[in-house]
């Protein structure tokens, strides 16, 4: 906050000839640093791109053309015989896991946010009798790491039949603590409480006044929560990797780590892997860019807050 | 974080306070069944599970017999120096990789938020992407380009000759801060924009006007004023770093100096599922569980302090 | 053993309940009616056993066989344990002799004294039978053995100038006289960081890694017979003439005829077969080059059938797993899903020696070269119940050694401590 004060001080002393000075003195200097921060950011674009790129270009050569040929350049375009392979191999086997990452990561981010909100929203609307102190014991679950609850849950979840099944994995991801707090963040940011005592007053049931007058204005907190929950689901391995033993339960990353396990004993699994994970990530690239403008702005301000 | 919101805190009105109090626990009843059945519950039986030694006896084929054993299970992590190396391995790595990374998110974000950068929404989204790929994803395309005669990098670092050199310590270090640097740095940097958008223009128009260097302004005026958001991205990075598993299960064969128990997390999961002692690797989980808990705490101290 | 004894007792009766229960309620579907087959489950990442489950369902009516592929043998361990806490484990499982005594401790096989203690004994010569009876209880059916042999390229050790090497000394010249030859080319490529090759080059060379003393087991792998054998491997590491590079890389030279000769066991001729089809007729099998130059080999892998702890259904298992291991059917149809098994019972591995096409070793009889080398295997080699932790460690070690700040002979007393103190820690005795 002082420095405004400092440049200003400074200013006050104007001379004649400081503004052609000026012009002379900054014209070299915008024009470099303009380039200067380009190239930068460029430079920071390319690193970004790389792996990418090269998984485009890898995905397109057969096993032998991998290994055999530099990483960049082309070999035989294989794109399509891989992409054939990839989606018959084992009777689909990849068309399965496909599948598995919708019901835990699409449909189990959906329930997550569902109940987040449910209870966001009445942490921050209601009052109740030791509502604090509930939201602090909430609080500290954020900090619970996933390597703590996995192995009892695992366990536990033996003892009433949920080890190798869907819902194993699924039912664990959905409470999550970081979830409630954001919801109890969005919630006060976009909902002001006195429309919901309005509609109270007009005799709306609680879940109406929920469903009906929160929920849209709650909508990019919502989206935002949604892609959160998605990731984290997205980049779950611990859970599945202990949980389930029959591959037609495998997320399609825990399958690719499987095939990328075999690929060093059996090699052809390799060009398997590599279009496997570029076909894996291209609906969520198009998914996360049709939805930027929830999360360049709502991320941010919603972690800020 | 959580003071911002108790203070929005209305008093509460008595007269529908039962009602209140009834529905409030229908709508977060969802969340606490599922948050007590898998986060708790599993907690609770973790810390029993700590006290017991699954032990056989003579031979070791006339099955196995759950025994107390108290805290020795407790006594001998702090005795295991394979446990313990799994923190210094963390320690180190969290030490190049957190300042690498939350410097260069810095860096790019201000100088995306500087008036000169072109196409910023472009950039942006590139960034952005990485954060979408998975952790093992992002680690099976790197372990690809680290191997020698299928990477184009291997080649380029050949080709200068810098040579390529997966033994060895530091090399496991840097191969896997490249991995989570690339993995998480888009993400901050469009956290950090974002707040940088937030910082009042005034305050920065008035500082660049007469010349302070356009570099000078950025680092000493913009970065301190989000240094809310840096504190809240370290907090955060330094969590999850501690929780590695995913990138260095898949280095393993790469970098050669990562081995089965190279952190915390893939010790316990090796003590657990591969030799079974579950009575072990609950107790280990327990004590890597209270780490983390009190570095958090540490962390949200300094950061108030620093913001202060 | 009264644990055992009462388990088998409950799960009996649980099974019999089991068995009431579906007869009681029996309606349309065919598995509940008394005639139909006994339905049963398997497991395994073994070549062609989805043939053999095929062959078996359509041969006989009593036992109906679902299979379930593991992807690789590291799978089946982890999974396997998890299985059986969880209940949902397959009756009839794989588990590789390494294996058996573990998995037997830790509760996942089931004592099939029993079932199948008479099957064992009188269908599988001694030597086999010391790898699945332990305790005074047989744990598991033989399969087959992974003979260590070399297989090599005639064409190129022609090219090279090389004779079939007999002793370990021959097998380092030969290795130099290649890499100066062609610095693109190289003999083999190295064992570091395959522990069980390091349990199997030691096993050739007279080691016993672990044996039964009464009641408590010996542990014994930081031993003179080992060091001597890693010695050969180490020195050949050091001195850069063997491929040290990752499996894929080294398929691709493999592929481009830059890697002359594979030391595996005799399952390995499958993967020869699948991987580089190209190269049909231009392999073959010799036995393993020895210190001494008398014969003598080991084993590197191999395989025997269990029932897991938690399934009812041990007799019906049990009969599948006599029909896989011991029949000529069983071992012909593992042979037509291109495996190259080597079975230790004799009527199966007549059997797959005639059913087994010599084309890709061209015309060489690999069956005879495998029974050479099953006949000089030493005796007396028994894997202990912490072989996990002995393997772990050693592939840790061998971080150091890929590193070249450490040798081969160096992880030795570190896995000799690692695996004494975890039987100590499950409390089994050990002298």
């Amino acid at each position: 906050m002082s420095s405004p004060t400092i440049t200003r001080a400074r200013t006050g002393t104007p001379a004649p000839e400081l503004p052609a000075k000026r012009r002379i003195k900054k014209s070299a200097p915008v024009w470099s640093s303009k380039a200067a921060v380009n190239i930068m950011l460029v430079l920071f674009c390319l690193y970004t791109l790389l792996p990418l790129t090269w998984l485009l270009v890898a995905s397109t050569k057969d096993t032998s053309d991998l290994f055999g040929t530099p990483g960049f350049s082309f070999a035989e375009n294989n794109f399509f015989t891989n992409l054939t392979e990839l989606f018959t191999w084992e009777n689909g086997t990849y068309l399965r896991w496909l599948l598995n990452t919708v019901g835990y990561a699409v449909f189990g981010s959906v329930c997550s946010v569902f109940v987040s909100f449910l209870a966001g929203y009445a942490f921050d609307k209601f009052d109740f009798p030791g509502k604090e102190r509930w939201f602090g014991f909430i609080l500290v679950g954020v900090l619970i790491p996933a390597a703590v609850t996995t192995m009892p849950l695992y366990l536990l979840a033996a003892n009433v039949g949920l080890v190798n099944t869907f819902w194993g994995v699924f039912l664990p991801s959905i409470a999550s603590p970081f979830g409630v707090y954001l919801a109890r963040v969005f919630c006060n940011g976009y909902v002001p409480k006195e429309l919901i005592e309005a509609a109270r007053l007009d005799g709306a049931g609680e879940m109406r006044i929920f469903a009906t007058i929160a929920a849209p204005l709650m909508k990019p907190g919502i989206v935002t929560l949604l892609l959160m929950a998605f990731s984290a689901s997205w980049n779950n391995i611990f859970l599945p990797l202990v949980m389930l033993t029959d591959n037609q339960l495998f997320p399609i990353a825990l399958g690719l780590y499987s095939w990328n396990g075999r690929s060093e004993a059996e090699p052809e699994f390799a060009h398997l892997t590599i279009i496997g994970s570029l076909i894996a990530i291209i609906p969520v690239i198009v998914l996360f860019m049709s939805l930027q403008r929830f999360w360049k702005s709502g991320l941010g301000s919603g972690a800020l807050k | 974080m959580v003071g911002a919101i108790a203070k929005t805190r209305t008093p509460t009105k008595s007269g529908h306070s039962r009602r209140q109090t009834r529905i409030a626990w229908a709508f977060i009843a969802p969340f606490f069944a599922l948050f007590f059945a898998f986060t708790i519950a599993p907690i609770v039986y973790s810390a029993y599970l700590s006290l017991f030694s699954e032990k056989s006896s003579g031979l070791g084929f006339g099955g196995i017999k759950k025994t107390f054993v108290g805290v020795e299970n407790y006594l001998r992590a702090f005795q295991d120096s394979v446990f313990l190396t799994g923190f210094v391995n963390v320690a180190m790595y969290c030490l190049i990789y957190i300042p690498v990374m939350i410097m260069l998110a810095l860096i790019i974000a201000l100088l995306l938020d500087s008036a000169v950068a072109r196409a910023k929404s472009v950039f942006r989204v590139v960034f952005y992407m990485p954060t979408i790929v998975p952790g093992l994803i992002a680690a099976i395309i790197w372990t690809y380009l680290y191997t020698p005669g299928v990477s184009p990098v291997v080649d380029l670092f050949e080709m200068t000759g810098a040579g390529w050199d997966m033994g060895g310590q530091l090399a496991a270090l840097f191969s896997l801060s490249n991995i989570t640097i690339w993995l998480h740095t888009g993400y901050n940097v469009i956290l950090f924009y974002a707040a940088l958008q937030a910082v009042p223009r005034e305050v920065l128009e008035a500082a660049t006007v007469d010349g302070a260097g356009a570099i000078r302004t950025a680092f000493a005026i913009k970065a301190r004023m989000i240094s809310g958001a840096v504190g809240l991205a370290v907090l955060f990075t330094v969590v999850g770093a501690m929780q590695l598993f995913a990138e260095p299960l898949l280095l393993q064969g790469k970098a050669t100096a990562i081995n089965s128990t190279w952190t915390p997390n893939m010790f316990i999961y090796q003590t657990a599922f591969e030799k079974h002692d579950f009575g072990y690797a609950a107790a280990t989980a327990l004590i890597f569980a209270s780490l983390i808990g009190l570095l958090s705490w540490a962390v949200t101290k300094i950061g108030n302090k620093a913001q202060a | 053993m009264r644990s055992i004894r009462r388990s088998t007792f409950l799960s009996a009766a649980a099974g019999m309940i089991a068995v009431a229960v579906l007869s009681g309620c029996g309606g349309g579907t065919a598995a509940s009616t008394p005639e139909g087959p006994v339905e049963i489950t398997f497991s395994s990442w073994l070549k062609g056993s989805k043939n053999v489950v095929d062959a078996y369902n359509a041969a006989q009516s009593e036992v109906h066989v679902t299979f379930s592929e593991v992807a690789t043998s590291a799978d089946n361990y982890p999974q396997l344990t998890n299985q059986v806490k969880a209940k949902t484990a397959p009756d009839v499982i794989t588990v590789e002799y390494p294996r058996v005594s573990e998995m037997a401790t830790q509760g996942v096989l089931k004592d099939i004294s029993k079932e199948a203690g008479e099957l064992v004994s009188t269908q599988f010569a001694p030597s086999i039978t010391s790898l699945v009876n332990f305790g005074g209880a047989t744990w598991g059916v033989p399969l087959d053995a992974g003979v260590l042999q070399m297989y090599y390229r005639a064409d190129l050790f022609e090219k090279y100038g090389i004779e079939v090497p007999k002793t370990w000394a021959e097998y380092s010249a030969a290795a130099a006289k290649v890499a100066a030859a062609d610095p693109k080319v190289r003999l083999a490529s190295s064992p570091v960081g395959d522990p069980a090759m390091y349990a199997a080059l030691a096993w050739q060379n007279g080691a016993k890694w672990g044996s039964l003393d009464g009641d408590s087991w010996n542990v014994d792998i930081d031993s003179d017979a080992t060091k001597a054998a890693l010695k050969v491997q180490q020195d050949l590491v050091s001195a850069k003439l063997l491929w040290t590079e990752d499996a894929p890389v080294l398929a691709q030279k493999q592929a481009d005829g830059q890697l002359l000769s594979v030391i595996s066991g005799s399952w390995y001729g499958a993967s020869l077969n699948t991987a580089f089809a190209d190269q049909s007729g231009k392999w073959r099998v010799a036995q393993l080059p020895s210190i001494t130059g008398e014969p003598s080999a080991a084993m590197y892998g191999g395989s025997s059938f269990g029932i897991s702890s938690t399934s009812e259904k041990a007799e019906a298992g049990i009969k599948f797993i006599k029909w896989m291991t011991t029949t000529p059917e069983g071992i012909k149809a593992r042979i037509s899903g291109k495996s190259t098994v080597f079975p230790v019972n004799e009527t199966a591995r007549t059997a797959a020696a005639a059913a087994f096409d010599t084309a890709y070793f061209g015309g060489q009889d690999i069956y005879e070269v495998a029974g050479k080398g099953l006949a000089s295997i030493p005796e007396g080699w028994v894997w202990g119940p912490a072989t996990i932790t002995t393997f772990t460690t050693l592939v840790d070690e061998a971080t150091k050694v890929k590193a070249g700040t450490s040798t081969l002979q160096d992880g030795l007393p570190v896995a000799q401590k690692a695996t004494l103190a975890d039987l100590k820690n499950r409390g089994i005795s050990v002298k």
